[in-house]
């Protein structure tokens, strides 16, 4: 009997583990258990109907730099700013595709007050999401004017914080702004109120298939765990306890990577992101896009020229 | 002969001369500045500055295209703020526009003043600046100076 569970027994959780082995590849990497197509059930509208000028001239933009322009560049934004992202993610499939004739709905923000402690805001974030909508993350960058910049920045930190704002970042020359997504245009008005801008870049990314697609790969993945966890009450020696234990280590290790990209994205989608710089156009790196007039007294104006009494 | 002769040395005399007239305030003097683009420059005892000079309009382009140009140029290449724009007349009766900018340099705010004016081949650029707090107190008197410009 002993001989029997000795034999027999190993090699059916052998075959087991072998075949978890490769529904949990499939629930890391590969294709999901089930598909959910990134539209909600209940269709996108027929046609766009943006709440605001500037949504809909994001999205008129958006359109025109669809079929995954956005796609790829915009995950190497996000590497610069998700410090911790797993190498795993960088196979992932991203919903590069731009909003395409969908109703921008920002998502209301996880919780009033927040305060900056973005640990805590990624995790109210990741719960409050709204998923029956396209999910967006909006972004800006306003250049503006180099004058007097310290009062314009207390002033547009004041504005940002009444909306339930706050810093990201300061420094002499820039400031990063998150805001509640619903307010995202208000804090464009308040900060083109403060400042002369002199160039703006606003984005929206529709993450929304990425978003569900991690849900569906954390449900899996989590039911898979359950199965994991009552096949290793079932073990019947150590060599199978030890093997389903690597298996429920890997899959632990996968469900909080999938996890920690979950309350990435929800909180990008909650609290929008806003770049304020203080420079000149010109001062840009790789600014090509600047043309200058070909007569040379125009570059002779300013206070540098003008000043210079040597 | 003799009439026509007069008048040939005064036309003469009027190419040779400044084409601004620029009327400086009191406590300003004016500068030698025969190597600089400026027809004519003064300064307080402060460091506020004013300048005239004439550009040729060989392209013929309007007041408000080089309106246009100056404010692209100065915003976005410059980082200047536009403060202000208002419709100005010379002494001497010509239309223009002023542009008040701001700009900080170095940690400290500064102002620069910019009126234009345009004839059929000439531009003319009436210029101010000095730190915020040294231009406000003669400001009155700056704003006179560019608009009190006679245009040859």
């Amino acid at each position: 009997m002993h001989t029997a569970m000795n034999t027999g027994g190993p090699l059916a959780v052998r075959w087991a583990l072998t075949a978890l082995a490769g529904l949990i590849v499939q629930a890391c990497g590969g294709s999901a258990y089930e598909y959910a197509p990134s539209a909600p059930a209940g269709g996108m509208p027929a046609e766009p109907q943006p709440e605001s000028a500037m949504r809909e001239e994001v999205y008129a933009t958006a359109q025109a730099d669809s079929a995954g322009a956005m796609g790829g560049g915009d995950w190497d934004d996000f590497q610069g700013e998700e410090e911790a992202r797993p190498v795993e993610f960088a196979s992932l499939p991203v919903s590069g595709a731009v909003a395409q004739a969908q109703t921008p709905r920002p998502q209301q923000p996880a919780g009033q007050g927040a305060t900056g402690n973005a640990a805590q805001t990624e995790q109210q974030a990741s719960d409050a999401v709204d998923t029956s909508g396209p999910l967006l993350i909006y972004t800006a960058e306003l250049i503006l004017a180099v004058y007097e910049v310290v009062q314009t920045q207390e002033a547009i930190i004041v504005a940002i914080r009444e909306m339930q704002g706050f810093v990201s970042e300061r420094s002499d020359s820039h400031i990063v702004l998150r805001v509640p997504a619903r307010r995202f245009d208000d804090a464009i008005g308040a900060i083109e109120e403060r400042g002369d801008v002199i160039g703006r870049n606003v984005q929206a990314l529709d993450v929304s298939e990425e978003f569900r697609d991690l849900q569906i790969r954390i449900r899996n993945a989590e039911a898979m765990r359950d199965r994991l966890e009552a096949l290793l009450q079932r073990a019947q020696n150590v060599e199978e306890a030890l093997s389903i234990e690597r298996e429920l280590q890997r899959l632990t290790e996968a469900i909080e990577l999938f996890k920690g990209r979950q309350r990435f994205l929800a909180d990008r989608i909650s609290f929008s992101t806003i770049t304020v710089r203080f420079q000149s156009r010109a001062s840009e790196a790789g600014t090509s896009d600047e043309f200058r007039l070909p007569f040379e007294w125009l570059d002779e104006l300013g206070l540098n020229r003008l000043l210079t009494l040597q | 002969m003799k009439h026509a002769l007069l008048a040939s040395i005064l036309v003469l005399a009027a190419a040779c001369g400044s084409p601004v007239t620029l009327q400086t305030p009191d406590d300003f003097v004016v500068l030698d500045d025969d190597d600089g683009p400026y027809d004519v420059r003064a300064t307080s005892a402060h460091g506020v500055v004013i300048s005239a000079r004439a550009v040729d309009n060989d392209s013929e382009g309007s007041l408000a295209f080089w309106v246009d140009a100056i404010k692209n140029r100065l915003r976005t290449l410059g980082g200047y703020a536009l403060l202000e724009e208002t419709d100005v007349t010379a002494a001497s009766g010509q239309r223009g526009k002023q542009l008040e900018f701001g700009r900080d340099v170095g940690g400290q705010t500064y102002v620069y003043w910019l009126a234009i004016y345009v004839t059929g081949d000439t531009v003319y650029l009436v210029e101010a600046g000095g730190r915020q707090d040294r231009f406000e107190p003669v400001q009155d008197r700056v704003r006179q100076a560019l608009t009190g410009v006679d245009l040859h």
